[in-house]
């Protein structure tokens, strides 16, 4: 079985070597023959790793453990689930499942535009089956999944990692994948346009649809995995800046910057380098991503661990994906001029062009503080930490900042907007917003991030309901039905722009979840069986402390009952599981409260059998469910805007459209949300003083383990390396030392290591100083090309349109008319 | 786009189903009807062959594994017929695949990238009523849609015209191999120009020879009244 899967392999090198020298060849020589012979062995590279990834699940299922990879990712006693899963649990493994993805998604793009873009298809094959063998090279050389034990086969396999071995964790790698690869397709486009200078509004055409189809994947891979930070890393957070985390979401803000940008360009004719470039960024940092996750240059708890070779090869790969995508645009440029100009800094490209700026200088941001260490390392040779603190830093405003531009776009004009229009759009949006922010200040909220990421939503919300408002008053005058009828037509006859804006509704639940984290409050209780403790408005009783075991793990259960004042709201079951094999990484089995106004989220930090006493962590989460919810709403816009003509025709008669994934999500929420359900003794919280709190941000734990800020370490109460951290924190708060003081003696213990924010000197001063000067510099260049632009309009021909009118065939005109009135 | 229909039917092709049809074929045998049999059903039946050896003369017999091992015997058949697909094309010539006319599929494309411009307009017109656009912007950006669906329509009517011209070479090619065995005609050869004969006993033909639909009045070539 293991030969014939490296057969398959080599095999499905071959083939993908054959599709691009033909369809490079066919396409050169204008020989339709090559073209469809290269068409067909690009389906062979599907139709092979198709093969190769049944044998490799039958692998895993069937326990074939003489082939190493098998034997090193799971273990008889895993359930089915995980056994599959186990395919992309590791590096070789992961490869081979892009790989075989992106075959599937090559073939389907190619089967469905091959006819609408005969000229493309040749470079489209090419460019995503020279993809594929850069990665089938990396496995046949390198990472043989399929690579066998010459002798001394074990009898048993090692088991996939225990964190992994989670519901979250089995989906959220093929939805970040699938994210991955479906962004090689509108690169794989852009390329095949710029090689046969087809440099109109085709291929965006072309790729538009799976720009979306990735980014949805991205989003739902990046929620989902939120989701598995929250619920089985145990810290009560859920994103952490982690550079396998951001090694996601890097491709998500270019790829949010496309799907703004390509509107302008279809509109307006404008940014189309602009476009091209930001389908090239969006490829290279998929790879890129994959490339810092699997090649050990940076220190990740779940990157893959280090590999030289691997990252010399990806790294090679990176410069020619470079060299060779903006030769091809610096020798196209000609082709690539703008249509017009940009006429007023008060219209909706211009505020397009802001968002760009902002989400591409997120993405650059992002990239370099997560290589800052890496880089620090090789200048300084001390490694430093880039940690939460330095990304939230700038991140939150960052933030807030493209919040407010998800409000403004919408109510701007193309081209211009005049004063009175703003006005009029403006004024009940802007109203909102004051009176949010009044209210949620009255109500006691005072952190002022929350209370301006409360009163933007409040402004984006405003402004999505305008405009359905607004709109369907338009379309209730043009077709005389009732208000909920002209909207939901509206919905249905523009499906892309009300889908976004439903996306958008999406996105400001998402931030109310995350104002939310704002004004969360946690503790530590050290509770013995019948003693309580109240944490924000609810007492904690610890019950007992219950040890049971399966064939997989021994199970620590700490058995809680949860009141308000004398009702009793749940029972509640946090837990620590050691999986047999793997007893050193303990998981943490978090037991949560789920309501839409906060969740109350408590995990077994430590505990003593002996004893029966145990250690919990109590977090008080609010709003945080609004973020998972808020993906559902964001996948049911995206799922609007994707749906084809005719399919919308039938979902409205028959379902919502996009319900089917709203109800995935929603089913997703309620499985783990179910929560597992005397007089006491009344005990008070651990005390922290906020000097120690605030400490307990800024060091990282030096356990050697987690490489965690101390108040997110995974491993809880139970780090021993924090215990003793947190003691000499307490010792020196108690000699009466300040913050600085206390900070200097820690970096003098540790080294600089232990801070999470990299101090502000020497080589170090380039991590503080080189945000502003990204910044400034791409505001400088925004403003200068508009300046330029606007310049240029007055010496721009008539536009081009009134030419392109062809008033010769009157007929066809009036058949075009016609349709136009039928189309309702 | 009706002219292209009532050429196509001219072919004598019998089709079931105007719309959805199968893709655009390479594969050599463009005169076999579609519920022939067809290269990918020796494909699928080979696959079902093997997949049904292999679960009877397997050792392990769980659910998953017969699946599995199913599965792959599947893709392995379909891995076959794409080995296939990447070398008919070698077997034949340029000349063959590139007479292919305005296939259905690309029809399909185009009667959706019509709908999706006229669309857009529509969208520009809602704009302009929301007050988000003035009427100068929107002549501009309607002027440059409306051309690109008027160049879209025009590609749809002129498919028809690839069919004539690919329906012309055929006849050509056919009475010329008759005239050459001196075997019975398939059809009376028409008199120059070629024209395309429509066996249908309810089309009209024109005196310049070409076949018009049922109920034309005018001849779709030279504008004579029927």
């Amino acid at each position: 079985m293991a030969t014939l899967g490296t057969f398959t392999l080599l095999a499905t090198f071959v083939a993908a070597a054959y599709a691009v020298a033909a369809s490079v060849a066919g396409g050169r020589l204008r020989s339709r023959r090559l073209i469809e012979s290269g068409i067909g062995a690009f389906y062979l590279t599907a139709a092979l790793m198709t093969v190769a990834s049944c044998l490799i699940v039958h692998a895993f299922v069937t326990g074939n453990y003489a082939i190493k990879y098998v034997q090193h990712y799971s273990d008889t006693a895993q359930p089915l689930a995980y056994k599959i899963a186990s395919y992309w649990g590791g590096l070789d493994g992961s490869i081979m499942f892009w790989v075989f993805l992106l075959a599937v998604f090559g073939t389907i793009a190619v089967a469905t535009n091959r006819e609408r873009h005969r000229e493309l298809i040749p470079y489209v094959v090419a460019t995503i089956a020279a993809t594929e063998m850069f990665f089938i090279f990396i496995m046949v050389v390198h990472n043989n999944p399929f690579s066998t034990y010459l002798t001394g086969v074990p009898a048993e396999g090692r088991g996939l990692n225990p964190l992994l071995q989670n519901f979250y964790m089995a989906i959220h790698p093929p939805s970040l994948y699938t994210g991955f690869v479906a962004m090689t397709i509108p690169y794989a486009f852009g390329i095949a346009a710029l090689a046969t200078g087809h440099l109109d509004d085709a291929w965006l055409r072309a790729v538009r649809r799976w720009t979306m189809i990735g980014w949805l994947f991205l989003t739902f891979g990046l929620t989902l995995g939120m989701l598995w930070a929250y619920e089985e890393l145990g810290w009560g957070g859920f994103w952490g800046w982690d550079p396998v985390e951001n090694a996601g979401l890097l491709p998500w803000f270019t790829a949010t910057a496309f799907l703004h940008s390509v509107m302008v360009q279809e509109r307006r004719g404008m940014l189309r380098v602009w476009n091209v470039t930001l389908v090239i960024v969006t490829f290279f940092l998929t790879i890129f991503g994959t490339f810092m996750t699997r090649s050990g240059v940076v220190q990740s708890v779940h990157a893959f661990g280090e590999d030289r070779w691997l990252a010399y090869l990806f790294s090679g790969f990176m410069v020619l994906i470079l060299t060779f995508s903006f030769g091809l645009v610096i020798y196209r440029l000609p082709l690539l001029k703008s249509r017009h100009e940009l006429d007023s800094w008060a219209s909706r490209e211009a505020a397009f062009l802001a968002n760009n700026w902002i989400l591409l200088f997120s993405a650059f941001f992002v990239l370099f503080a997560t290589m800052f260490p890496t880089l620090s390392e090789a200048v300084t040779g001390e490694r430093l930490t880039v940690g939460p603190p330095f990304f939230n830093k700038w991140m939150l405003p960052i933030g807030l900042m493209l919040l407010l531009l998800t409000g403004i776009a919408p109510l701007l004009a193309w081209r211009k907007s005049t004063i009175r229009n703003l006005i009029e759009q403006f004024t009940w949006p802007a109203a909102a917003t004051m009176v949010t922010a009044a209210a949620v200040y009255a109500l006691g909220i005072h952190v002022w991030e929350s209370v301006a990421c409360f009163a933007l939503c409040a402004f984006v919300g405003v402004t999505i309901a305008q405009e359905f408002v607004r709109g369907a008053g338009v379309r209730r005058g043009a077709t005389g039905t009732d208000l909920l009828t002209a909207m939901i037509g509206l919905v249905g006859r523009s499906r892309r722009r009300y889908g976004g804006y439903i996306v958008h509704l999406g996105i400001v639940l998402m931030f109310l979840g995350f104002a939310g984290q704002g004004y969360k409050q946690d503790e530590q209780l050290l509770l013995k069986p019948g003693q309580q403790a109240t944490v924000g408005r609810y007492t904690i009783v610890h019950n007992a402390l219950t040890v049971t075991s399966d064939d997989q793990k021994q199970m620590i259960t700490g058995q809680v009952t949860v009141r308000r004042g004398e009702k009793v709201l749940t029972d509640m079951a946090p837990a620590k599981w050691f999986f047999n094999k793997h007893e050193q990484e303990p998981t943490s089995e978090v037991a949560i409260r789920r309501t839409p106004a906060e969740d109350l989220y408590i995990v077994l930090a430590g505990y003593d059998v002996s004893t029966q006493t145990a250690t919990y962590a109590v977090t008080i989460n609010p709003l945080v469910d609004w973020i998972w919810f808020g993906f559902g709403v964001l996948a049911f816009g995206t799922g609007i805007a994707l749906l084809p003509e005719r399919a919308f025709a039938f979902a409205t008669a028959k379902l919502p459209a996009g319900a089917v994934t709203t109800g995935l999500m929603l089913l997703l929420l309620l499985m783990p949300g179910a929560v597992r359900a005397q007089d006491a003794q009344t005990v008070n919280p651990i005390q922290r003083s906020e000097l120690r709190r605030q400490l307990e941000q800024e060091f990282m734990c030096m356990c050697g383990g987690c490489r965690a800020p101390m108040n997110d370490c995974p491993m809880g109460a139970s780090c021993h390396g924090k215990k003793e951290m947190e003691a000499k924190i307490d010792t020196l708060v108690a000699q009466g030392m300040t913050h600085d003081q206390i900070k200097a003696a820690f970096v003098a213990e540790y080294g600089e290591e232990v801070l999470t924010t990299p101090p502000d000197r020497g080589f170090n001063r380039l991590a503080w100083a080189l945000p502003y000067v990204m910044g400034a510099t791409g505001a400088s260049i925004i403003a200068m090309v508009a300046w330029r632009w606007s310049r240029r309009d007055e010496d721009t021909p008539a536009p081009a349109a009134a030419a392109a009118a062809p008033g010769q065939d009157q007929a066809l005109a009036e058949r075009l008319d016609d349709e136009l009135r039928d189309l309702d | 786009m009706s002219s292209a229909i009532s050429t196509e039917a001219a072919t004598g092709k019998r089709r079931a189903a105007r719309r959805p049809r199968p893709a655009p074929k390479v594969t050599p045998e463009p005169d076999a009807p579609p519920d022939s049999f067809q290269v990918w059903h020796f494909f699928v039946l080979m696959s079902l062959v093997g997949a049904t050896a292999a679960v009877i003369l397997s050792r392990q017999s769980t659910p998953e594994h017969l699946v599995l091992i199913s599965f792959a015997i599947g893709a392995a058949g379909i891995s076959a017929m794409a080995l296939y697909r990447m070398l008919a094309p070698l077997a034949t010539t340029d000349a063959d695949l590139a007479t292919e006319p305005l296939s259905d599929r690309l029809r399909g494309d185009l009667e959706r990238e019509k709908a999706l411009t006229l669309r857009s307009i529509k969208e520009l017109e809602f704009d302009r009523a929301m007050g988000k656009l003035s009427q100068e912007d929107f002549d501009e950006m309607a002027g440059r849609l409306r051309a690109r669906a008027l160049g879209i329509m025009r590609q749809l009517d002129e498919g028809g015209g690839a069919y004539r011209a690919v329906i012309e070479r055929e006849l050509a090619s056919r009475v010329g191999a008759a005239a050459v065995s001196a075997a019975p005609p398939v059809r009376p050869a028409p008199e120059a120009p070629p024209a395309v004969e429509r066996p249908d006993a309810a089309a009209r033909a024109c005196a310049c020879g070409v076949a018009n639909d049922p109920d034309a009045r005018f001849c779709k070539a030279c504008g004579r009244q029927l």
